[in-house]
């Protein structure tokens, strides 16, 4: 009876470790197809990104322009869990990421491989402003290639709010007390708390400025309802009637509009955050000629106008507003981005854990 | 102790015929009685109240939303509607999650249940050195974080040089989830009397005629049951899918990529629902099977400490 048990679950062990490592030998391989056309480029792709930058949809002119490409697809919740994953072995082609959240550190810890500029197609339509984004270029080498982008501004309530914010000094007005909002990430925050202290390169504060900023935000803690965390947090706390004045986005407006609540959004003339979100190459690529077709086909013009009209974000190819529709236009927020002179990187500052420190102190007051 | 007198109630009995004990005066020990009985009575009432609205609450309103003719969780309500119903069985990425996640736990839990029984076997039958050793190693996996179980295997399979499949995903949940069928099962061998093994031999069975006439059938509520717990931690589990998967989704990493969208939040709530509908419905049938089969299977899950499962 023992012996049998035993050889049993040696078989068990056995079959299990034999179906995991069966998968080594793939047949997932990335050569090229043998009925593809001469040049295109074809095989597998391999794209790790938010799982909005495969959305069926949006892809229908990728997979109409390459067939040949077998693209596989794998999502991320955040650039955070993206790290860890690339760090600890997931491999994959071409890497979505976000310069607000992890672009820059991408790069430094070498999850991005230089990009060659001579095969990217619309490098030279894409917005000067967005190209001089902290990890988009490091040591004169591209790494990125900004695919969209938007711009953090003030959302309120006009039917409550009946005077429109001009700066984010409103977002602190007495008058909201208890009823205004800010999303909940450190360097948004402290951008904020720095703008509305007439700090007006909150990137490069010193610590003397910080502790400003922070004694500020904390002596200005009971102003706040909520610190949000994300769309459906924000949209319901407007719909509900909580807050009637927070940080957002245009595109949240527009859909809290659809809902029936008069939302509106306004640009701080202080400043305006810009987070851009784009793609690069990882260095284990391995098939560079379908990751080059994609970052080209995600800065092309049929993409660029699908993700201005349907998902409101600001694109980063300059000759797409000529295309677009004077609604879309103001919905993803072009009309206001310009040649985003007023615009500061929501980008990670050097001293990053200390403002995640000093954030987390605002918070816990 | 009366019929539908609970423990509280008893003690209370005991106490009102010692008066003496709670109070020498006398005067004021019927209303510190009436007292400690309202209290017991309405603060356990109470407790359990919150235990449910805790447990509860967060799911019924998301059932509620599910209906809501809005995207935005928030009241009033925007009118009725299935349209969420429909959009998630319409949706071919949720359908796909949905069916690697269901092949997936139909191929662990039946894993499980085989190297679960086999690990309870041993370790419940068979004195060797080294046994609480092995007993250790095979309950690690019960006190590990998965995250950290899932990284551990992604480094394992790229050192390794193994591609990352919805096989992978099966490798690493199957280790993490069958000490659960071991602590399930070990728990009614502990119960079971051996003497009944010892019996039917004398009386001419074979090994495996007393393994399939009398062991089997004694654990078999206990091996329905780590199954389907098999099963809904399989189909549940975020952590472990997320690092060890390879370019495919299941439910749970489409759930939590999707709420990025707010557009999603409602066909999240809709699918959600009918998910939590067929596992409460499962856990149900669990339960009453243990229970219709004798209480030692129930006993034995009810006083197993439980995870934390990915709320759906």
């Amino acid at each position: 009876m023992s012996k049998r048990i035993r050889v049993l679950a040696l078989v068990a062990t056995l079959a299990m470790l034999a179906a995991a490592c069966s998968s080594g030998g793939s047949d997932d391989s990335p050569s090229p197809d043998p009925g593809a056309s001469p040049g295109a480029p074809s095989g597998t792709l391999r794209l790790f990104s938010y799982s909005d930058g495969f959305d069926p949809a949006y892809m229908t002119t990728f997979y109409e322009q390459y067939p040949d490409i077998d693209l596989e697809t794998a999502s991320f919740g955040s650039n955070d869990e993206a790290i860890a994953k690339l760090q600890a072995g997931f491999q994959a082609d071409v890497i979505n990421s976000c310069v607000d959240e992890a672009t820059l550190e991408m790069v430094n810890k070498g999850l991005y491989a230089p990009l060659d500029v001579s095969r990217l197609e619309n490098w030279d339509d894409i917005w000067p402003s967005m190209k001089a984004l902290p990890g988009v270029q490091v040591d004169g080498k591209v790494y990125l290639v900004p695919a969209d982008a938007g711009t953090a501004g003030i959302l309120y309530n006009a039917d409550v709010v009946t005077t429109p914010p001009t700066s984010w000094l409103d977002l602190f007005d007495p008058q909201w007390a208890g009823r205004a909002s800010m999303e909940d990430i450190s360097v948004t925050a402290i951008d904020i708390g720095a703008l509305a202290n007439g700090i007006s390169d909150p990137l490069s504060m010193t610590t003397d400025q910080l502790d400003q900023v922070k004694n500020y935000l904390i002596d200005h803690r009971d102003q706040f309802r909520t610190f949000w965390k994300g769309a459906a947090d924000i949209k319901s706390q407007f719909k509900s009637g909580e807050v009637v004045i927070a940080s957002g986005y245009p595109d949240y407006a527009k859909q809290l509009r659809k809902e029936g609540v008069n939302a509106q959004f306004a640009v701080a003339k202080e400043g305006q955050m810009l987070w851009t979100c784009g793609y690069g190459i990882s260095p284990d690529a391995e098939n560079l000629d379908a990751a080059y077709a994609l970052l080209n086909w995600y800065s092309s013009v049929p993409p660029q106008v699908y993700a201005a009209t349907e998902f409101d974000y600001i694109t980063s190819n300059m000759t797409v507003g000529d295309l677009l529709s004077k609604e879309a236009i103001e919905d993803s927020g072009l009309d206001t981005f310009g040649e985003a002179e007023n615009a500061i990187p929501a980008s990670p500052p050097n001293d990053r854990e200390a403002w995640v420190a000093a954030w987390t102190e605002v918070k816990a007051s | 102790m009366g019929r539908g007198m609970d423990r509280g109630e008893g003690l209370l009995v005991a106490q009102v015929a010692h008066p003496v004990r709670l109070d020498t005066t006398g005067s004021a020990v019927p209303g510190a009685i009436r007292i400690h009985r309202a209290l017991n009575r309405w603060g356990w009432r109470g407790f359990l109240g919150i235990v449910f609205l805790t447990l509860f609450g967060p799911l019924a309103i998301l059932v509620a939303f599910s209906f809501n003719d809005s995207t935005i969780l928030a009241f009033p309500f925007e009118g009725l509607t299935t349209k969420w119903y429909s959009l998630a069985l319409q949706d071919p990425s949720l359908r796909e999650a949905l069916v690697n996640s269901t092949a997936v736990a139909f191929i662990v839990a039946p894993l499980c249940l085989v190297l679960g029984t086999l690990a309870a076997f041993g370790l419940t039958r068979f004195r060797f050195r080294g046994r609480g050793a092995t007993g250790g190693l095979v309950g690690a996996p019960l006190v590990l974080p998965w995250l950290i179980v899932g990284i551990a295997a992604l480094m394992g399979y790229a050192k390794a040089n193994i591609d990352l499949s919805l096989k992978t995903v099966i490798a690493t949940q199957t280790i993490c989830t069958f000490p659960l069928v071991t602590a399930i099962v070990a728990a009614q061998l502990f119960r079971f009397q051996r003497v009944q093994e010892e019996a039917a031999i004398d009386l001419g069975c074979s090994r495996l005629e007393v393994l399939r006439h009398i062991i089997l059938p004694h654990i078999a509520p206990a091996l329905a049951a780590a199954g389907i717990f098999a099963f809904t931690w399989s189909f549940n589990n975020y952590e472990i899918s997320a690092f060890t998967i390879g370019f495919q989704q299941t439910f749970p990493i489409w759930v939590y990529s999707s709420v990025r969208n707010p557009d999603h939040t409602a066909v999240v709530n809709a699918i959600s629902t009918l998910i939590s509908a067929v596992q409460v419905v499962l856990i149900y049938l669990a339960l009453r099977m243990l229970r219709s089969r004798g209480g030692t299977g129930a006993i034995a899950m009810t006083e197993m400490p439980l995870p934390v499962t990915e709320t759906s």
